[in-house]
C-alpha cells in the first residue's frame, strides 16, 4: 500500500462523511419544526383538549415560547404558551408549569380564560413512558373542581397553609405538588403577562 | 443413490409398523384407568373431549399425510395415542374448535413438518398444549367441579398459589388428590389411576423406569427443601407430587420416545431436571403448575444429554 | 432495458429477500404483528435500499476497496436517519409504534448485502432497479406475513375488523413464537411452489 492509497482512503471517507453529515443537518433543519409540532400534538394535545373548550383554531399551531427566568445552571427556562381562539378572538391561554411531587416534578397544564382572567381548568400532562404522579390525583375531579373559575390572584396554597385548596386525603404530597405547580403557573402568568398576551 | 447395505445408527430406532402399533396400544390401555376416573368424576363431558381429540387427531393425520404425499401411517396408531394424551391435558369443558386446533398442531407442527414419526425434536402434544395455553387462557382453565362436593372452581395448585397453604384443607384432602376427587385437566386428577397405568407401561417395557422415578425424585427433593425451610408457607412434598400434572407428565409425557434421552444416565438426569424445573416454576413462576412446561424446556437438552455415553466395554 | 426489468423483478420472486436469502429476519419477525407497521417499515426499507444502492453505485469507482464497508455504512445510516426524521415529522403515530426498529434498518443485512453484492459492481440504473425490486419484495413479504398474523391472530386487517365479532383471535400468532412458525411455514410453502414451477418448466422443455 502506498502513501497515495492511504491518503485516498482518508480523503474519500472524510468527504463522504462530510457530505452525508451536511445532508442530514439540512434534513434535520427542514423537519425540526414539524417534528416539534408532532411531539406537542401527540404528547400535550390530549391534556390541552381536556382544559380548553369552545375554540375553533388549532392551539398547537398557535403557540409561542417565552423565556420565564433562569434555572440554577443559568440556562433559560422556556415555557410554551398555547392560545385558544374563537372567531379570531382570544378566549383562553394555556401553559404547563411544574411543582415537586412525591417522585419527581409534577407537570400540570392550566388554562386561563380571557379577558376575565379566571382559571379555566387544570389537567396533568400525559407522558407516554411513565404515568405522572400528578395524573393519579388528577384522575378524580375532587381536586380539579376546586380550581375551576378561581381568579388568578387567589391564594392557591393548601388550606393548611392558609390557601383555598383542600388536599386529597391519602395523597397529600401529590396534592401539594399540584397546588405548587398551579401557584408557580400563576406567578409566571402575572409576571410575564405582557409577553404572554402581547 | 446407492443404498448402503447395513445402516448403523444410534437408538431410538424406528421400529417396524407392528411393533410401534403394539407399543401404542399398550400406551392407550395404560391411559384407560385415568380416562375412566375422569369420566366418573367429570361426567360425559370428559368422554366428548376425549372422543373429539382422538378422532380429530387421526383425521388430521390422514388429511395432512395425503396432502403432503406421504405414505399413510395412521395404522401405527401414533396419531390416536397423541390425541388421547392431549385430551388428558385439556380441561373437561374444552370447546371442540380448540381441541381441533390443538390436534392439528400436534400432527402438523409436532410431527409432519419434521419429516414424520421419529424425526420430531419436540413432543408434539406439548407444542400444541403450549400454543393453546398462550392463545386461549380462559378456555384452558374451564374447570369442572363435582357439584355439591367442592366449594371451589380452582385447582389445588391455584389455591396454593393465590390463596395460600392454609386454605387447601378447606377444599381437598391428600386422599382426594390421590383418588382424583379434585379439579384439573381431565387426565391429571387421579394419581392412583395414573400410577396403575404407569406401572403397566413399565411392566410391558413400553417405557423404562428411569424418567418417571427420577422426575418424582426431583420434585420431592426440591419441594422437600422448600418445605423444611418454611413449612408454614410451602406445601409438603406429598402434596406437590399428587397435585397438578406431575404423575401425568412423568409417566406419559416426559417419556415420549423421540424427544427424550436414551441412555440410562441421560434419562435419570433428564427426569431429575424436569422435576426441579417443575418445582422452580411452582415456587417462583407466574404459572401455578409447571409440570408440562418443564418437560418442554428440558426436552431441548435431549441432544446434549444423549452425548453422555457409557464407557465402551474393555477400555 | 430487458436487464433492468430482470433486475427489478428478481427481487419480487426469484430472490425475494426474507424468504430466499433469509435476510433481514429480525424486522420480519418483529414488526409483522399488524399490517400498518409492516407497510410503514417496508416503505422505509424501500427508500433506504434505493438510496444506498444508487449512491454506492454512483461512487463505486471512487471508493477504495479497503474502506468500502465504512463508506457503505455511512451512506446507509444517512438514509435511515432521513427516514426516521421524516417519519417523526409526518407519521408520528407510526414512529411511536415502530420505535427502535427504524434505526435498526441500518443493520438490516438486506441493505448492506445489496450494496456489497450488487451495487458495488453494477451501473446506477441497474442498481436502482435492483434496490427498488428488493425493497418492494421485502415489503410484500412483510405484508404477507403480517396479513396472516393480523387476520388470524387478531381478526383485523389494517386495524379494521374482518372476522366476525365472535372470532376469539388466535393470539399465539401475535407472539414471538407465532412469528417463527409463520415464517417457517412461509419458507416451506415458497419452496414447494417453486419446486412445482421448476418441474413444470423442465417438463415443458
Amino acid at each position: 500500500m502506498t502513501v497515495r492509497d492511504i491518503i485516498n482512503m482518508i480523503v474519500v471517507l472524510t468527504v463522504v462523511s462530510l457530505v452525508c453529515g451536511g445532508g442530514l443537518a439540512m434534513v434535520k433543519m427542514a423537519t425540526a419544526e414539524q417534528v416539534e409540532y408532532q411531539k406537542i400534538k401527540n404528547v400535550k394535545e390530549p391534556a390541552l383538549k381536556k382544559i380548553l373548550s369552545d375554540y375553533d383554531n388549532d392551539p398547537v399551531s398557535d403557540r409561542k415560547t417565552i423565556i420565564t427566568g433562569k434555572d440554577s445552571k443559568g440556562k433559560d427556562i422556556k415555557t410554551t404558551i398555547f392560545y385558544a381562539k374563537k372567531g379570531g378572538k382570544l378566549i383562553a391561554v394555556a401553559f404547563e408549569a411544574y411543582g415537586s411531587g412525591y417522585g419527581g416534578p409534577i407537570g400540570v397544564v392550566m388554562s386561563i380564560n380571557q379577558p376575565d382572567e379566571v382559571l379555566g381548568a387544570i389537567a396533568a400532562t400525559t407522558n407516554s413512558e411513565t404515568p405522572s404522579v400528578g395524573g393519579i390525583v388528577m384522575a378524580s375531579s375532587e381536586l380539579r373542581d376546586q380550581y375551576a373559575g378561581k381568579p388568578v390572584d387567589a391564594n392557591f396554597g393548601l388550606n393548611s397553609a392558609g390557601g383555598i385548596i383542600n388536599a386529597i386525603s391519602g395523597a397529600t404530597m401529590s396534592s401539594i405538588g399540584v397546588s405548587t405547580a398551579v401557584k408557580n403557573g400563576m406567578e409566571i402568568y402575572k409576571k410575564y403577562k405582557s409577553d404572554i398576551l402581547g | 443413490m446407492k443404498t448402503p447395505e447395513l445402516v448403523v445408527s444410534t437408538i431410538p430406532h424406528v421400529h417396524g409398523g407392528n411393533s410401534v402399533q403394539k407399543m401404542m396400544i399398550n400406551f392407550m390401555i395404560a391411559l384407560l384407568p385415568a380416562a375412566g376416573m375422569s369420566v366418573y368424576f367429570f361426567g360425559p363431558g370428559a368422554i366428548v373431549v376425549i372422543a373429539i381429540s382422538v378422532v380429530s387427531a387421526v383425521a388430521w393425520e390422514f388429511i395432512i399425510q395425503k396432502v403432503m404425499g406421504r405414505p399413510l401411517a395412521i395404522s401405527n396408531l401414533t396419531g390416536a395415542a397423541s390425541g388421547l394424551v392431549f385430551a388428558m391435558m385439556l380441561p373437561p369443558t374444552a370447546p371442540w374448535w380448540m381441541i381441533c386446533i390443538g390436534t392439528f398442531i400436534i400432527i402438523l407442527l409436532g410431527k409432519e413438518v419434521y419429516g414424520g414419526l421419529g424425526n420430531n425434536p419436540f413432543n408434539g402434544v406439548l407444542i400444541a398444549w403450549l400454543v393453546l395455553q398462550m392463545s386461549f387462557r380462559g378456555e384452558m382453565a374451564g374447570w369442572i367441579y363435582v357439584a355439591g362436593e367442592f366449594l371451589t372452581e380452582s385447582t389445588p395448585l391455584e389455591i396454593l398459589k393465590f390463596e395460600g397453604l392454609e386454605s387447601i384443607p378447606e377444599y381437598f384432602t391428600i386422599a382426594d388428590l390421590f383418588i382424583g376427587r379434585t379439579t384439573g385437566f381431565i387426565g391429571e386428577v387421579s394419581a392412583i389411576a395414573l400410577l396403575i397405568g404407569g406401572v403397566f407401561l413399565i411392566v410391558r417395557r413400553v417405557i423404562s423406569w428411569h424418567i418417571p422415578v427420577s422426575f418424582m425424585i426431583g420434585v420431592v427433593f426440591l419441594s422437600g427443601i422448600f418445605w423444611l425451610m418454611n413449612p408454614e408457607e410451602c406445601a409438603d412434598p406429598i402434596f406437590h407430587l399428587l397435585a397438578g400434572g406431575v404423575f401425568l407428565a412423568a409417566f406419559f409425557v416426559a417419556t415420549d420416545m423421540p424427544s427424550s434421552p436414551t441412555t440410562p444416565i441421560g434419562m435419570l438426569t433428564y427426569g431429575f431436571l424436569c422435576g426441579l424445573v417443575t418445582m422452580v416454576i411452582r415456587q417462583w413462576g407466574a404459572w401455578d403448575d409447571g409440570a408440562f412446561y418443564s418437560v418442554f424446556l428440558i426436552s431441548m437438552l435431549t441432544p446434549l444429554l444423549d452425548k453422555i455415553k457409557p464407557k465402551a466395554y474393555g477400555r | 432495458m430487458a436487464s433492468i426489468v430482470k433486475e427489478f423483478t428478481k427481487g419480487l420472486w426469484e430472490e425475494v429477500p426474507p424468504f430466499r436469502f433469509v435476510l433481514g429476519l429480525c424486522s420480519v419477525l418483529a414488526v409483522t404483528t399488524s399490517m400498518s407497521s409492516a407497510i410503514g417499515l417496508g416503505g422505509g426499507v424501500i427508500f433506504v435500499t434505493v438510496m444506498s444502492n444508487v449512491l454506492v453505485s454512483a461512487l463505486r469507482k471512487v471508493i477504495p476497496d479497503k474502506v468500502r464497508i465504512a463508506v457503505f455504512i455511512v451512506i446507509i445510516a444517512t438514509a435511515v436517519i432521513i427516514v426516521e426524521l421524516t417519519m417523526q415529522a409526518y407519521f408520528y403515530g407510526l414512529y411511536e409504534v415502530l420505535g427502535i426498529w427504524i434505526p435498526l434498518i441500518v443493520v438490516n443485512c438486506l441493505v448492506l448485502g445489496r450494496a456489497e453484492a450488487f451495487a458495488r459492481k453494477q451501473s446506477v440504473i441497474l442498481s436502482l432497479a435492483d434496490g427498488l425490486g428488493m425493497g418492494i419484495g421485502f415489503t410484500l413479504s412483510l405484508a404477507v406475513v403480517a396479513s396472516i398474523r393480523e387476520i388470524i391472530g387478531a381478526g383485523t386487517w389494517f386495524g379494521i375488523q374482518v372476522m366476525p365479532a365472535i372470532y376469539p383471535g388466535f393470539t399465539y400468532l401475535l407472539k414471538p413464537p407465532g412469528a417463527f412458525v409463520c415464517l417457517g411455514i412461509m419458507l416451506g410453502l415458497m419452496n414447494v411452489v417453486s419446486a412445482r414451477l421448476d418441474a413444470k418448466k423442465k417438463a415443458a422443455a
